[in-house]
């Protein structure tokens, strides 16, 4: 009951603070609204650990926009947050979240200021997508998404960095090209520690019914000497993006291009780091989009070869940041001191391993939950083919299927290449309209597999892993959803792993090997106020069983009441 | 037909970027991983001397039977300064072990002291190291002037529960505290100094103290450490690993005879693995109100804590690893603004 009475608090809070709204030409306020609980229990086998856990928030990102003039814009984000247990404004906190500047210079050049996200090609600068994030049921994905990568700024595939953008364009009377579009950006990239900076921009050439063509160039450099004996890295990839529409159903496209990465030394000689020296790389994927039955399935073929040198932190930070710990049950199965890995409902609800730094070395990630392209399609050392196929038809299926067929560029710590296997295929089926039941009704599920094998004695790697997804969402009553999903992951084998975080040399790999099986279930009801606004109750269930020791297994259960507005 | 012309740029420049191969693979031999070292050579520095400011650079070179893990570290016996080369290859050799006098940051290499070379064998700790020496002739000289105060590698630590050992050891009060762990990468030539536990009662974030008096540092007799008195000009440097596990709060604290105050630097690690920080003398917390003199440090405590009574309440364990612990003046080694 205590529950319920803190939860309804919450929504009586969003309420009155919506009716307060008051807006204006000049000013214009909107807010994000979010009410957390939480009751989380280990299993009862735990006994020297902690076993319960319960928190939870109270979030009011206010968003403000005052236009001093019809091409000015100044935006501001200010976060009201009030912790659980905080009582007397302990837990309390009041800040500024987001702030800039954005306006139209002589009705040419667009300009941005402050805070801003950044975004340019997969191999220059893309936030890609998280582990395991693909085609997961509405009851996680929810979550990933509005509580995860909404508090760490991971909006869609851009990057989240404080600094300025310009953008400004021409239009041509030719026949053979219609206008060219230039973007200039600086930014800086780090709060801490070396001074980061990221600079570049593209030329677009367009031509909308033949072909486009996109220049882009990234570099993220340190500043040199902020302290003595600091390194400081710079890398700069620049590439050629295009699409050349052949026939209205088919297109060849592609992106091309290469990467310097180098480390400036220090000022004082002696004790500077032994550093590699300059390295370069470059990237080629390019390939066939297809288009049939009035664009109801599409597909395309690529060929991709991304070098061993290849390094763009643009592209290749990650998402997540697999060196973070568990926020729920650190330690399990009566081991106080080992703290536990990441299972894949912490990858889904643990927002402090979510990422909004771009990192100038490649991060860790963790093979059992990709190993193929960990760093999306700008992943070093790959060399393949990528198909996928789509079908979609808007009034009752979409399904489809994408494969990827690669292996090392380069053999690591051997002559003998990896050879990576990648196959997903997912359907989602509206059964509302199968059924014509008049309400929302939508059932789903994907299977992933993934295979990494290599010859070789002590070197020799075998790793597979299979990971199940499957979707439920069904409206019961009006604007009253039951959802239900399972994530499933089965792997096992073996792998070599490196600790690229010193300027990305590869040493003495640690040898990792795995036989694990993780299943999360999750229930829950939602209920839709409006499109912008639901509250929601749901139960996670999470059972990891650890095949190669038994006493490492574990298993916990979460309850979780979720608000959630936009306006 | 004129598809197929304009579409021939496109093509172009797509074979431009389709690259070559590398011809060596990346990283150690993992095949050597694991494999006996069977040395069929001597080890030995390639120079007996060696002038770096002539661009001159030694190498070593020892040949096995057959591809193995082998470690070769290089000690100043004067400053006490190091350098590592680690392998998994059949050879040790100019490609993979030359050294240009450059070490890790911390104490520096000096002109005319004699080098130690050792190699040894990390699959394999009960084979013998085997060694050779070499001398600096000329080196350039250090900008920067540092004191190594401890590498943590002067063992014994003793449980402050347990009798003390002859000549003086450094007390601790959590068991788990050792100078021996290796799990995590090295840092310099011998193992680090190592933390682990939770707090050990309720609404308390303490977990551990190891305690260093000064006339029990490394290379130190004296029972002050010999620093400058102006805290401006002082410098504290710490190579501190980051073992990844939340609420982690690690605090320096110097403790002044003269003014009976402690001056505490207090880290909470949010890198990944090793990273060597600094921090001004003056720039120290303090509750005492005394001027700050760093000449009456008489002893330095190493602090493990846990942040968790803010963010969590179930005193969950953490974990830090800390190593290189030297004195800079008028300016850091490492950085500063981590």
């Amino acid at each position: 009951m205590k529950k319920l009475k803190i939860g309804l608090g919450i929504i009586g809070v969003a309420f009155s603070f919506t009716i307060s709204l008051a807006q204006s030409d000049l000013v214009k306020f909107g807010a994000i609204s979010r009410g957390v609980l939480q009751e989380s229990t280990l299993d009862e086998a735990d006994t020297t650990n902690p076993n319960r856990n319960s928190g939870g928030q109270t979030v009011v990102d206010l968003r403000m926009n005052i236009n001093p003039n019809r091409k000015t814009e100044i935006g501001s984000v200010i976060r009201l947050q009030s912790e659980l247990g905080g009582y007397f404004g302990a837990g309390s906190e009041i800040a500024l979240r987001q702030l800039y500047v954005k306006g139209l210079l002589y009705d040419v050049v667009s300009y941005e200021l402050g805070d801003i996200y950044l975004e340019l090609s997969p191999y220059t600068l893309f936030n890609s997508d998280g582990e395991l994030s693909q085609n997961e049921a509405k009851i996680f994905n929810q979550l990933r998404t509005d509580f995860s990568e909404y508090d760490n700024f991971n909006i869609g595939n851009s990057w989240w960095t404080q600094g300025g953008h310009v953008n400004f364009g021409f239009e041509f009377d030719s026949t053979e090209s219609k206008g060219v579009q230039f973007d200039v950006f600086s930014s800086r990239i780090r709060a801490a520690s070396t001074m980061r900076f990221m600079s570049g921009g593209r030329v677009s050439l367009l031509n909308k019914d033949k072909y486009n063509v996109k220049a882009n160039v990234v570099s993220v450099f340190d500043a040199k000497r902020v302290t003595p004996l600091e390194e400081s890295v710079q890398n700069t990839v620049a590439s050629l993006e295009w699409a050349y529409h052949i026939s209205k159903t088919i297109s060849f496209v592609g992106e091309s291009g290469m990467s310097n990465y180098s480390v400036a030394a220090p000022y004082d000689f002696v004790g500077e780091y032994l550093v590699p020296d300059d390295r370069n790389g470059e990237f080629i994927n390019t390939g066939l989009k297809l288009k049939f039955l009035d664009g109801r399935i599409k597909s395309s073929a690529k060929y991709l070869r991304n070098s061993a040198n290849f390094y763009s932190a643009g592209a290749q930070s990650k998402r997540l940041n697999f060196m973070g710990a568990p926020e729920l049950f650190l330690n399990v199965a009566n081991n106080p001191f080992q703290n536990r890995q990441l299972n894949i409902y912490d990858l889904i609800g643990n927002r402090n391993i979510y990422n909004a730094e771009i990192s100038n070395t490649l991060m860790a990630y963790n093979p059992l939950y990709g190993n193929v392209l960990p760093y999306g399609e700008a992943t070093p050392n790959r060399t393949g083919l990528l198909l996928d196929v789509v079908y979609s038809d808007s009034t009752l299926l979409k399904a489809g299927f994408d494969f990827a067929l690669l292996s090392d560029v380069t053999g690591v710590g051997t002559d003998n290449k990896r050879s990576f296997m990648r196959f997903n295929a997912f359907a989602s089926v509206d059964v509302a309209k199968l059924l014509a039941y008049k309400k929302d009704f939508t059932v789903g599920g994907s299977f992933t597999t993934e295979n990494t094998s290599r010859d070789g004695s002590i070197s020799a790697i075998d790793l597979k892993s299979n990971s199940i997804n499957t979707n439920l969402e069904f409206e019961v009553f009006n604007k009253l959803y039951v959802l239900g999903g399972i994530k499933i992951l089965a792997g096992s084998g073996n792998e070599f792993l490196y600790d690229l975080s010193d300027q990305n040399t590869y040493a003495i790999p640690a040898s990792y090997t795995v036989n694990v099986n993780q299943l999360v279930t999750g229930v829950g009801a939602r209920y839709q106020f409006s499109e912008k606004m639901y509250l929601s109750i749901k139960n996670f269930n999470v059972n990891v069983e650890d095949k190669q020791d038994d006493a490492l297994s574990y298993a916990f259960n979460q309850w979780m009441l979720f608000f959630s507005l936009k306006l | 037909m004129k598809v197929k012309y304009t579409i021939l740029p496109f093509v172009l420049f797509a074979l431009l970027f389709s690259g070559c191969e590398e011809d060596n693979f990346l990283g150690a031999d993992i095949e050597g991983i694991g494999a006996e070292p069977i040395p069929v050579s001597e080890f030995k520095a390639s120079r007996e001397s060696v002038d770096f400011t002539a661009s001159e650079t030694v190498y070593f070179e020892l040949t096995f039977q057959q591809s193995t893990n082998w470690l070769v570290t290089l000690t100043g016996r004067n400053s006490g300064a190091t350098q590592q080369f680690q392998n998994v290859s059949a050879a040790i050799n100019e490609s993979n072990s030359n050294w240009d006098g450059r070490g890790i940051p911390g104490p520096y290499f000096q002109k005319g002291e004699e080098v130690v070379a050792t190699v040894s064998f990390p699959d394999y700790p009960e084979v013998e190291s085997l060694m050779d020496t070499f001398t600096i002739s000329d080196i350039e000289e250090a900008s920067i002037e540092a004191v190594l105060i401890s590498d943590f590698a002067k063992a014994p630590i003793y449980n402050f529960g347990g009798a003390e050992p002859v000549g003086g050891g450094w007390g601790s009060d959590f068991p788990v505290t050792v100078n021996t762990n290796t799990s995590y990468p090295l840092y310099d030539a011998n193992a680090y100094l190592y933390f682990e536990g939770a707090p050990w009662q309720a609404n308390s974030p303490y977990i551990d103290i190891l305690q260093i008096h000064s006339n029990l540092a490394d290379t130190l007799t004296e029972t002050t450490l010999p620093l400058y008195s102006d805290p401006e000009r002082v410098y504290v440097n710490l190579a501190v690993y980051n073992t990844g596990t939340a609420d982690t709060w690690f605090r320096v604290q110097f403790n002044e005879d003269a003014a009976g105050e402690n001056r505490n630097w207090d880290i909470r690690p949010d890198w990944v693995g090793w990273k060597f920080i600094s921090i001004k003398y003056a720039d120290l917390y303090t509750e005492g109100t005394a001027s700050y003199d760093p000449t009456s440090i008489s002893l330095t405590n190493f602090i493990l804590l846990s942040d968790e009574l803010e963010t969590n309440p179930d005193r969950k364990a953490v974990s830090i690893a800390v190593d290189q612990f030297v004195i800079s003046f008028d300016s850091p080694l490492g950085t500063i603004n981590y």
